[in-house]
């Protein structure tokens, strides 16, 4: 039904209780790409699904502030037998609001496990077409580096496509595999790089090297596609 | 004809009228497309940036002029199509200059933004005081430290709500309740503190 409503046109207004369901998905940041870019479409200019988000924006940056200098721990002194507010057990952070926060670390942070494995030709190797390829794209989301979102991962397809995020005004963006070549890359509109990469033996394991001129600056990044974790979308 | 029909056409009409009257140069109906859609690209905006941004105030700005640039020069040929392409202009700007920030190194970190944030503008400076200490009393007002760390894991950490009920042995239904509560209880502290929501 999602699939549904996200090819919708925007000006068709939702039942109420069709709007809370999907503000409520939303703000629990259940929601896909497609259907987050539809549902931010659909409440730009509706007050009252606005003032439920606003609500929710107010709590996450009164969290932040309050938690800032931990002056909460005065403000919240336990009531009961329970640890006070800490990060939880075996904490891992996802997107701390700290430092590493570079491209560098997405890339770094690598991509899928598992994928890269020495393969037999397979016949769609040969086909015109090929459906549904792996697809990995790294990108920024509010200045941290996201994890690489994973798609299609079980994909039969012996080749992946990459997408990499790369700096406004970015130039010169080369990719080039460990003993293999260079290739040059040119910026979408949308900041993105892509290129196709092997699922075997060629690229298992290899340094991948991704190098751009930015304000007259060289920089590169180093990463291999087989030591790294996603979440796995199909 | 059914109501959603009626309402979409109506809308589309709307925005097709004023698409047309700001190309056609009309400076009500660019004050009028401002009006309509500020709120919600500073709702949006604030989403997609950090906590205490001090960039909200110029990202909306930015947003705004860059459509109303392509609606002045009739770019924008389908009026239907003028949320999402406000959206995507939010998105596309917010992405832009944090990658900016970290291609070239800038502090993005919070506590780099402190500095910036008491800076700039004192009327935010205040209201953002004035948030913190509704939500330092909201916490007080928790009985349980469970329900304090389930908020600091789902909004301070950004961990997805499966992974803090997991963690903390939780029901989604618990999750939902402690949330709402908490979003409710703010928004009457800040009535009740004069202080707007949103703002």
């Amino acid at each position: 039904m999602a699939r549904l409503i996200t090819q919708s046109p925007l000006d068709t207004r939702l039942a109420s209780w069709l709007e809370t369901a999907w503000l409520q998905r939303y703000l629990e940041r259940r929601l896909d790409a497609e259907e987050t870019a539809w549902f931010e479409a659909y409440v730009v200019d509706k007050p009252a699904l606005l003032e439920r988000l606003e609500r929710d924006t107010d709590l996450r940056d009164g969290l932040a502030e309050a938690t800032r200098d931990k002056r909460v721990a005065a403000a919240s002194q336990p009531t009961d037998s329970e640890p006070d507010v800490q990060p939880l057990r075996g904490a891992r952070r996802r997107r701390p609001y700290g430092p590493g926060l570079a491209l560098a670390a997405s890339l770094l942070a690598g991509i899928g496990v598992g994928w890269i494995s020495a393969r037999q030709a397979t016949p769609a190797d040969t086909a015109a077409l090929i459906a549904n390829p792996m697809r990995i794209v790294f990108d920024t989301e509010r200045g941290a580096a996201t994890g690489p979102r994973i798609e299609h991962a079980g994909s039969a397809s012996p080749y992946t496509l990459v997408e990499i995020a790369v700096p406004p005004g970015a130039g010169s963006v080369t990719v080039q595999m460990e003993n293999g070549g260079r290739l040059d890359l040119v910026p979408s509109a949308e900041g993105f790089v892509y290129f196709l990469a092997r699922k075997d033996a060629r690229t298992a394991g290899r340094v991948m090297t991704l190098a751009y001129v930015l304000d007259g600056s060289g920089q590169t990044r180093s990463f291999t596609l087989d030591d790294a974790k996603g979440e796995a979308k199909q | 004809m059914s109501a959603a029909h009626t309402d979409r056409e109506a809308s589309a009409d709307a925005s097709g009228n004023l698409a047309d009257r700001i190309r056609s140069g009309d400076r009500a109906a660019e004050a009028e497309f401002v009006r309509q859609y500020e709120r919600g690209v500073r709702a949006l905006v604030r989403r997609h940036t950090r906590p205490r941004e001090p960039m909200v105030d110029d990202f909306v700005q930015d947003v705004l002029y860059q459509v109303l640039q392509k609606l002045r020069a009739g770019d924008l040929h389908d009026a239907a199509a003028l949320p999402a392409y406000l959206r995507a202009t939010i998105v596309y700007t917010t992405t832009a200059e944090y990658r900016k920030r970290a291609s070239h190194g800038e502090p993005v970190a919070t506590e780099l933004l402190d500095g910036i944030a008491s800076a700039a503008d004192p009327a935010e400076q205040l209201r953002s005081e004035q948030l913190a200490s509704q939500v330092r009393t909201l916490l007080g007002e928790l009985p349980v430290a469970r329900d304090r760390a389930l908020l600091i894991g789902f909004y301070i950490e950004e961990r997805s709500k499966d992974e803090v009920c997991a963690e903390l042995g939780i029901e989604p239904d618990h999750f939902r309740r402690v949330v709402f509560r908490a979003r409710e209880r703010l928004r009457d502290l800040l009535e009740r503190a004069g202080s707007g929501a949103g703002a």
